[in-house]
């Protein structure tokens, strides 16, 4: 995982390969989340901020 | 829980100087906003201190402008400076933010005070709406400003980290950019539970919000001798 100051990459493994892409997408789905409640509170459905 | 605005307010501070010495050291109006957008985040964390200790309907206003409708929308302009290098676009998104921030300014200021009733051990966040009234207009605003900041910090930095996670370089910059994310959402869903009236947890997640997106910036400038974006 760590990356050589030169090349900047980094070697995959498993937090890089597996963990990373779930925590993006873990976070998208919190995002989305966000909006629907925003959503919600502009339909009147629950009380606008 | 009070104390937790003393915290965010050090955090925050402590973070907008990092942020502007970064500017100071390599340029980039990205980190200027991002700095002016901490400004905003440290003065609403600011007036809930001051909001523990006494009443004041200008700072429950600045409380308001700034943690509620401003600071969202400005670090999110600092992100699409980042994200957005070529043409016009960001200039002219920006100077149309401005322009709104000012409208907001006035708005919340001529906004009548209904009420003066204001127990200084609850959270702000539980009594704003008793004081002085927001029209539609205001309500509106503070909607759309937290649409798109929390869209363009959150989503552009998201987008940032899966383009590192894809090219596999730069990890601390993927990582910083997970934790910039994941400390932007914070205070965005303390928000959303304060609209669904779970008003304790807003202080927390700004708390949260604040450390997270410190650790984020520290670990994706940390090391860092490139010249493009952090």
């Amino acid at each position: 995982m760590a990356a050589t100051h030169r090349s900047k990459r980094f070697h995959p493994n498993l937090v890089t390969e597996k963990i990373v892409p779930i925590l993006l997408i873990l976070l998208v789905i919190i995002l989305l989340a966000v909006f629907v409640v925003i959503g919600l509170s502009l339909a009147g459905v629950i009380p606008t901020a | 829980m009070n104390f937790l605005p003393y915290l965010s307010t050090i955090v925050t501070f402590a973070f907008t100087v990092a942020v502007y010495n970064r500017y100071r050291q390599r340029g980039g109006i990205h980190l200027l906003l991002w700095a002016f957008g901490l400004l905003l985040y440290g003065l609403g964390t600011l007036s809930e201190v001051i909001l523990g200790l006494t009443f004041n309907v200008f700072v429950l206003k600045i409380w308001y402008l700034t943690g509620a409708m401003l600071t969202a929308a400005w670090l999110g302009m600092g992100t699409v400076h980042l994200l957005i290098r070529k043409g016009k676009a960001a200039q002219v998104i920006t100077w149309v933010l401005a322009g709104i921030s000012i409208l907001a300014f006035i708005l919340i200021m001529i906004a009548p005070v209904t009420s003066t009733a204001y127990d200084v051990a609850r959270p702000v966040s539980e009594q704003y709406k008793d004081v002085f009234s927001r029209n539609g207009l205001i309500i509106l605003l503070t909607i759309l400003l937290n649409i798109y900041g929390t869209l363009t910090l959150v989503g552009g930095a998201i987008y940032s980290a899966f383009l590192f996670w894809r090219k596999k370089i730069l990890v601390n910059r993927m990582f910083g950019n997970i934790l910039i994310a994941a400390g932007a959402l914070s205070p965005a869903t303390g928000g959303t539970f304060l609209r669904a009236g779970l008003t304790d947890l807003l202080y927390l997640s700004e708390l949260i919000g604040a450390i997270l997106m410190f650790i984020g910036f520290l670990m994706a400038t940390s090391g860092s001798s490139e010249p493009a974006n952090y």
